[in-house]
């Protein structure tokens, strides 16, 4: 053994990287040489002086709440959220049947139905997990000013807790490749996913509509479209419809 | 449904079972290279975010490399951005750098100040070189960890942690000797 070029070889044995065989070579060579000897044994020094005299920092205990805060489905103030308002629909059944509802409808409707289409998946989407909201807020202060700088346009923010359909919050979301704003009401455990978007980039038939168990309206107002998508009885819709047009138009 | 569906469908659990048991390397990590809490926490943060975003191409067991792996890309990128930060040394200086780890004569690891100057022989380290001392040391990753976690091959992580181990002894041997002169 050439103990000149052998340090790296000395250096695993002293880190414990060896297999058994070469480190009983390795062993065998230090029994005769002194200077390999003395090589090994600086190296278990300066081991022993690192792992004893470094610090190993640890992660201070809010670093947790720090990193939660920034995960997208891990958000602690999501998780409340959720349990306080998860609705009783399993994600999915409601996957399948936003596939299902896209499958059939998509086939007769055109690119105008397409967005219905898309808003209820959307909405579906929204329910799986908690990207239903990007802003939690109930006040229409809060989410309203939110949307300024995100969006060219002005979403109305309503407040309509007073009828029962409390503002949960809002976000950002996508239809047919136009970025639209989202504004999410609750309805006792359910929720209403209402999109707007300027009616001058494609408009959705308006009207009300169910399928596969989701009641959608959509109306058009101030060069805006509007679609309400929820899993709530038509009727309920229809009042929460009524009502934010009353504040709203 | 658009693409924007299988990132919604991590499962949140799966990825804190898998990463958030490492928070502490993470962040020992970061703290030795950033040398300063709030940035080191920053990193970590921002390096738990973008792991959480590359999780679906996590293919291991262990989280642990992985994870350092972003903690340190996202520590680099930190300090080539700040203005204050030392000129980072070329890897060629570490992979061909003068100083060797052979010397074997002088061993500054027995002496009494030694335990003292240590963490000022660190400070005075090449990120680059602090780095793999800490991981391996402080650490206790392996050299396979090693290789994974600096992307290197393991005879390059071999090289790298011996003329570290050289680079260490010498500003140690120099912290030693202003030290005893002062003492005269």
């Amino acid at each position: 053994m050439d103990c000149k070029s052998d340090y790296i070889l000395l250096q695993a044995y002293a880190d414990g990287e060896l297999d058994a065989m070469r480190a009983v070579e390795v062993e065998a060579h230090l029994r005769a040489c002194p200077v390999c000897r003395k090589t090994v044994e600086n190296l278990r020094a300066g081991r022993a002086a690192l792992r004893d005299g470094l610090p190993r920092y640890t992660a201070p205990s809010h670093l947790t709440e720090k990193i939660r805060a920034v995960l997208p489905v891990t958000t602690p103030q999501r998780r409340i959220v959720a349990t306080k308002f998860w609705p009783r629909v399993s994600w999915v059944s409601a996957l399948a049947a936003a596939v299902a509802f896209g499958f059939f409808v998509g086939l007769q409707r055109g690119q105008s139905g397409r967005l219905l289409d898309e808003a209820v998946a959307s909405h579906t989407r929204s329910l799986m997990q908690s990207h239903l909201m990007d802003v939690i807020s109930t006040d229409q202060h809060t989410v309203k000013p939110w949307f300024e700088g995100k969006i060219n346009f002005a979403p109305p923010v309503v407040d309509l807790s007073a009828v029962g359909f409390p503002l949960v919050g809002g976000r950002l979301d996508e239809l047919n490749h136009q970025t639209v704003a989202a504004l999410v009401y609750g309805r006792h455990k359910h929720f209403i996913n209402l999109f707007v978007w300027p009616s001058s980039s494609g408009s959705a038939p308006v009207g009300p509509t169910e399928s596969s168990g989701y009641q959608i309206i959509s109306w058009i107002h101030g060069g805006l479209n509007f679609v309400a998508v929820s899993e709530i009885p038509a009727t309920d819709l229809a009042g929460f419809v009524q009502a934010y047009r009353a504040q709203a138009d | 449904m658009d693409e924007s569906v299988p990132a919604v469908v991590v499962a949140p659990v799966a990825f804190e079972q898998a990463l958030l048991p490492h928070r502490d390397a993470a962040y020992n990590l970061a703290r030795w290279l950033m040398r300063h809490d709030h940035d080191a926490e920053d990193c970590v943060q921002d390096a738990y975010l973008r792991a959480y975003r590359a999780f679906d191409r996590f293919r291991g067991t262990d989280g642990r490399p992985w994870l350092l792996a972003i903690v340190r890309n996202v520590c680099y990128s930190r300090l080539r951005q700040s203005r204050h930060a030392e000129p980072p040394a070329s890897l060629d200086e570490i992979e061909h750098g003068e100083a060797q780890a052979m010397a074997a004569g002088e061993l500054p690891w027995k002496h009494a100040a030694a335990r003292e100057l240590l963490p000022a022989a660190m400070d005075k380290l090449p990120t680059e070189v602090r780095e793999i001392l800490v991981l391996h040391e402080v650490e206790g990753c392996s050299y396979k960890e090693l290789a994974s976690i600096l992307e290197v091959p393991l005879g390059t992580v071999m090289s790298r942690l011996a003329r570290a181990r050289g680079r260490l002894q010498n500003e140690l041997q120099q912290l030693l000797r202003k030290d005893l002169s002062h003492g005269l």
